[in-house]
C-alpha cells in the first residue's frame, strides 16, 4: 500500500479504542494506518483482517459450484478488519471522542512513522516495521532498561538473535550488559560495537552465605535441619577462623570436616552421629561434584564485572542447582552493588542490564528458587538503582507470573501454545486479544514490541545481528556425513599403513 | 411448547406414521415422464439475467411500515450487472396487507425484469416463482369489491394508469392515484385500490409477455401444482421421489382455460391466448428439483436447450444468478427497525410484551 493511499471507510460502532473498517484493498495485519477524523489525523495499528466473498459463503460443499461462481463473479471480494487506535498523530494521546462512522481509512506515510519509530536519539535500532519496511524501529533504552524487558518465543523463533542485537545496541551506547549464558551461546560470540568479557563461572566460598552454600551442598533446612544445624555450626566457626586467618581459604573444607570430626568425638553430639557423617559426606560430595566451579582464591563476582561490554557468564556447564545458586548470588551482589554506589559512591559504578537465559528454569512457576526471589527484587527495585533485567523464555506458560508481569516492555515473537499466549497476555496491559491473536502466525525474525520502551505497540522485523553467534541448531545431516568420512579417512588410513607394513 | 403437544403426538404416531406410508405408497411413478439423459453443455454465447423481490413490514397500531425491493443480474461472461429497485412507504389502508405488499413486489420484479429485458437484451431472464401464478391469481378483496366500484375504476382510473405505465412515471402506478380515489370512494377506498392494483398486474404482467414471452423463464424451488399427475401429492415431490440424478420431465400445458374460467377484466383476449407450459429439472445428480416454466409453448428440443444454458449457469444445481439476487434482496427485521428508526418511528407494535 501507498502512503496517503485510502484504505477504506470506518463502519459500525466505533469507540476511542477500535474502529472497524471495510475495505476493497488489501491491507496486512500490524500496518499503521490514519483516520481522518473531524478532530484531526489519528493513528491507529490494523489488528485483525478477514477476506470474503458475499457470493462464495461458508454453505457451499461443492468446489465445482465455486469454481462456476468465481467465473461469473470473478474475484469479488471484501476486506473487513479492525484498528487498535494508538493516539491523536499530533500528540499520541488517545483521542476523547470516537472516529465518526464512515471516517477514511488511509496507510500512514512513513514521515509520521518516522516520527514515532525512527528517532536514533537514545535509542536501540530493534530492526524495521514489519509492514513498512523503511522505517526504522528504535527503543527507548532508558525505558527499555528501568523498566525490564522479556524476551519471549518458541524455540528458533529468534530469542538469541534479539538479545544479541540489544546488547550489541547497548554496546554501541557504550553501556554495559551481563547475559547468564545457559546454552554458551554467547560466550565466544563477537559483537560488532564492543566485546565480550568472559567471566568465570566461579563461585568462592567465601563470597557465598551459609544458606547458598548449604544449598549446593544439598543440605535443605526444611527437609534436613539436623543436618543443616551441624552445617550452619561448621560453616560459621569455619567463617570465623578464615576471617580471623587462623586458616588459609584453601583450607576452608578441611577446615569444616575436621570440625564435623570433632562433634563426632563429642558425647553431646552422641545420638546425632548420623547427621554428621551426612553432612561430612555432603561436603565431599559437593566438593567432588563442583571442582571446576569452586575456586577459593576467586574474586568477588562484582568486582570482575567489567564497564561497556557485554559479560558472559557461561552456565552451560553446570546443573540448574548451580546455576540457581549463581544466578541468585550475582543478582543479589549486583543490586547490593549498585545500591552501595547510589548511597556511597561504592560498590558498582555503572548501571547493567541482565539477561537471564531460560528464564522459566530459573523462575519457575511451580517451584520456589532463590533466583525467583532475587529477580522478584531486581524487578522491584532494580529501577531506582539502574539494574535492568531481561527474561528470556520459550515458555512463558512456565514462567513465574509475579517475575514475568514486572517486566513491563516484551519483545514477543512466535507463541503457538494458547496457555503461553494467555500467560503473556495476563501479565501485559498492552496486549490486546487481537494482538495476541497475531503471536502464533509470526515468522521467525518478526516479533511484536510493547512497552514503555516504544511510543506504540509495533509489529517489528528484528534486525539480523551483524556479529557471530555460536549455537542454533546442529546441521545433523551434515555431523552424521563429517564422522562416517572422517571414520572411512581413518580406515583407509590405516589400511594404507597396513599395506606399506607388508611391503616393507 | 406446552407438553401435552408432545403427549399427543406421541398419541398419534401410529396413525401418523401409517398415513406417511399409505401416502408414499399411493405416489405416482414419474419415470416414464422423466429423462436422465445427460444434459448437453452449453456451448454458446451466455447472455442471461435473473430478477427477484423481496419485502417486509413493520406493523404498528395504526399503520404498516413497508418496504419492497428487486434486483435485476445479468450476466454475459465478461462479469455481472445489476440493477435494483426500491419502495419504501405506509401501506394504506390496512387490510389485506400479505396479499397487497406479495403484490407490490411482483409489479417491482415485472417492471425491473422489462427495464432489464429492454437494456441488457439478455437471451433468457429467469424469474422466481410463477408468471402463471401472477397471470391467474385472484385479486384482494375479489368477493368485496362492488360491480359498481369495478366499473368507476375501470371508467374514472384505467386510462390514466395505462398511460403513466406507458411512460414509466413510477414502478408502482397505481400508488399515483391514491390521494384522489380516498376522496372519490371514501369508505370503500381499500377495495378500489386494490382493484387497481390488480388491473395495474394485468397491464404490467402483459407488456412484459407481449414483448418478451420467449425470453422468460419461471423458476420455482418449491411448488404445490399437480398438473402432472392431480394426485394428492405435488408432482414436485412425486418426481423428486422417483427419479435419481441429472434429467427432465416432459413438458405439459398449463390449463389456463379452465383456472381462468371467470376470465379477466381487462385483456382477456390477450390472457386466453396464452401458452403456458411446464416442466420439472435436476439439472446435476444430487441436487434439488426444479420446476420451470415457460409463458410459451415448448418442445423437448428447446427445454433441452435452456437446461443446458441453466446447468452452464447454476452452482449446486440452481440458477447463481437467482441466488445472488435472493441474497441481495432480502430485507430482514433489523433492516425494517433501522428503517423504522429513520423515520423517528418508536410507537408501540402491541408485541412488546411478548
Amino acid at each position: 500500500m501507498n502512503a496517503g493511499e485510502v484504505l477504506g471507510r470506518c463502519i459500525g460502532e466505533a469507540t476511542t479504542e477500535r474502529v472497524q473498517f471495510v475495505s476493497k484493498k488489501m491491507p496486512r495485519i500490524g500496518e499503521f494506518v490514519i483516520l481522518e477524523c473531524d478532530f484531526g489525523a489519528v493513528l491507529g495499528m490494523i489488528e485483525t483482517l478477514a477476506r470474503g466473498s458475499v457470493a462464495i459463503p461458508e454453505d457451499i460443499f461443492d468446489p465445482a459450484s465455486v469454481e462456476k461462481i468465481r467465473a461469473m463473479e470473478g474475484d469479488e471480494y471484501y476486506i473487513q478488519g479492525s484498528v487498535r487506535i494508538l493516539g491523536e498523530v499530533e500528540s499520541m494521546k488517545i483521542p476523547r471522542t470516537p472516529p465518526p462512522p464512515g471516517t477514511r481509512v488511509m496507510c500512514a506515510p512513513p514521515v509520521v512513522l518516522m516520527r514515532i519509530f525512527g528517532d536514533p536519539g537514545n535509542g536501540i535500532r530493534l530492526g524495521t516495521l514489519v509492514t513498512q519496511p523503511e522505517v526504522p524501529v528504535y527503543v527507548h533504552t532508558n525505558r527499555m532498561v528501568t523498566r525490564h524487558l522479556a524476551v519471549l518465543a518458541m524455540t528458533g523463533a529468534g530469542k538469541s538473535n534479539t538479545v544479541a542485537v540489544i546488547a550489541d545496541g547497548i554496546l554501541g551506547m557504550r553501556g554495559t550488559v551481563l547475559i547468564f549464558d545457559m546454552h554458551s551461546e554467547y560466550i565466544s560470540a563477537s559483537f560488532t560495537s564492543g566485546r565480550v568479557t568472559p567471566m568465570r563461572t566461579v563461585l568462592n566460598p567465601k563470597h557465598l552465605s551459609q544458606t547458598e552454600l548449604a544449598k549446593l551442598a544439598n543440605i535443605h533446612g526444611e527437609r534436613a535441619y539436623v543436618q543443616s544445624r551441624y552445617f550452619r555450626m561448621a560453616y560459621t566457626t569455619a567463617i570465623r577462623d578464615l576471617q580471623e586467618n587462623t586458616i588459609g581459604i584453601s583450607e576452608f573444607f578441611m577446615h569444616m570436616k575436621d570440625l564435623l570430626d570433632g562433634y563426632l568425638e563429642e558425647e553431646r553430639f552422641r545420638d546425632d552421629k548420623t547427621a554428621i557423617n551426612a553432612v561430612r559426606n555432603k561436603i565431599e560430595e559437593f566438593e567432588e561434584r563442583y571442582e571446576q566451579i569452586i575456586d577459593l582464591t576467586g574474586r568477588e563476582f562484582s568486582e570482575s564485572l567489567v564497564p561497556g561490554t557485554v559479560n558472559v557468564i557461561d552456565l552451560g556447564a553446570v546443573d540448574e542447582d548451580a546455576a540457581d545458586v549463581i544466578v541468585s548470588h550475582a543478582l543479589r551482589k549486583i543490586l547490593t552493588g549498585r545500591k552501595q554506589y547510589i548511597r556511597k559512591r561504592e560498590g558498582i559504578p555503572f548501571p547493567l542490564l541482565i539477561v537471564l537465559e531460560e528464564a522459566h528454569i530459573l523462575s519457575p512457576k511451580t517451584r520456589s528458587t532463590d533466583s525467583k526471589y532475587w529477580i522478584s527484587r531486581v524487578a522491584r527495585e532494580g529501577r531506582k538503582f539502574g539494574v535492568g533485567l531481561c527474561l528470556v523464555s520459550q515458555s512463558p506458560k512456565s514462567l513465574d507470573p509475579d517475575s514475568l508481569s514486572q517486566m513491563n516492555n516484551m519483545i514477543i515473537s512466535r507463541l503457538i501454545q494458547p496457555e503461553d499466549q494467555r500467560h503473556v497476555q495476563s501479565a501485559s496491559e498492552s496486549l490486546s486479544e487481537d494482538l495476541l491473536a497475531q503471536l502464533a502466525s509470526l515468522n521467525i525474525g518478526e516479533a511484536i514490541a510493547i512497552g514503555p520502551m516504544t511510543k506504540i505497540p509495533a509489529l517489528v522485523k528484528i534486525d539480523e545481528f551483524r556479529g557471530r553467534l555460536v549455537g542454533g541448531d546442529i546441521d545433523v545431516v551434515g555431523e552424521w556425513r563429517r564422522a562416517v568420512e572422517g571414520r572411512e579417512q581413518e580406515r583407509d588410513a590405516r589400511r594404507r599403513e597396513i599395506g606399506q607394513m607388508e611391503d616393507y | 411448547m406446552l407438553d401435552i403437544v408432545y403427549e399427543r403426538g406421541v398419541g398419534s404416531r401410529e396413525r401418523i406414521s401409517g398415513l406417511v406410508r399409505v401416502l408414499e405408497k399411493s405416489c405416482p411413478d414419474a419415470s416414464e415422464l422423466w429423462r436422465s439423459d445427460d444434459i448437453p453443455r452449453w456451448e454458446h454465447e451466455i447472455r442471461i439475467a435473473a430478477v427477484d423481490g423481496s419485502y417486509n413490514r413493520l406493523d404498528f397500531r395504526n399503520f404498516v411500515l413497508f418496504a419492497i425491493d428487486a434486483e435485476s443480474v445479468m450476466y454475459e461472461g465478461d462479469g455481472i450487472r445489476n440493477r435494483q429497485e426500491a419502495v419504501v412507504d405506509l401501506l394504506r389502508p390496512y387490510r389485506y396487507a400479505k396479499n397487497r405488499l406479495q403484490l407490490y413486489m411482483t409489479l417491482l420484479e415485472m417492471r425491473l425484469a422489462y427495464l432489464t429485458l429492454e437494456v441488457e437484451r439478455p437471451d433468457r431472464l429467469l424469474f422466481d416463482g410463477s408468471l402463471y401464478g401472477h397471470a391467474i391469481r385472484p385479486m384482494p378483496f375479489e368477493r368485496e369489491i362492488s360491480e359498481e366500484t369495478r366499473s368507476r375504476v375501470m371508467e374514472d382510473y384505467l386510462p390514466e394508469l395505462q398511460a403513466a405505465i406507458e411512460s414509466n412515471r413510477a414502478m408502482i402506478t397505481s400508488f399515483l392515484f391514491f390521494d384522489g380515489m380516498q376522496k372519490d370512494f371514501r369508505d370503500e377506498f381499500a377495495e378500489a385500490a386494490s382493484y387497481l392494483e390488480y388491473l395495474e398486474r394485468l397491464l404490467v404482467l402483459s407488456m412484459l409477455l407481449n414483448r418478451y414471452r420467449n425470453s422468460l423463464i419461471g423458476i420455482s424451488k418449491t411448488a404445490q401444482r399437480t398438473d402432472f399427475f392431480n394426485a394428492e401429492v405435488p408432482d414436485m415431490a412425486i418426481f423428486e421421489r422417483s427419479t435419481k440424478g441429472a434429467g427432465w420431465s416432459i413438458p405439459v400445458r398449463l390449463p389456463l382455460q379452465r383456472e381462468a374460467k371467470r376470465g379477466f377484466p381487462i385483456l382477456d383476449d390477450f390472457y386466453r391466448g396464452l401458452d403456458f407450459m411446464t416442466c420439472y429439472a435436476r439439472l446435476e445428480d444430487g441436487a434439488n428439483m426444479l420446476r420451470l416454466e415457460f409463458p410459451y409453448a415448448i418442445d423437448e428440443r428447446e427445454i433441452v436447450r435452456n437446461l443446458s444454458l441453466l446447468r452452464e449457469t447454476s452452482a449446486g444445481g440452481y440458477p447463481y444468478l437467482l441466488r445472488r439476487a435472493h441474497r441481495d434482496v432480502v430485507i430482514g427485521h433489523q433492516d425494517m427497525e433501522r428503517l423504522a428508526h429513520l423515520f423517528g418511528l418508536f410507537g408501540r407494535t402491541g408485541r412488546e410484551m411478548l
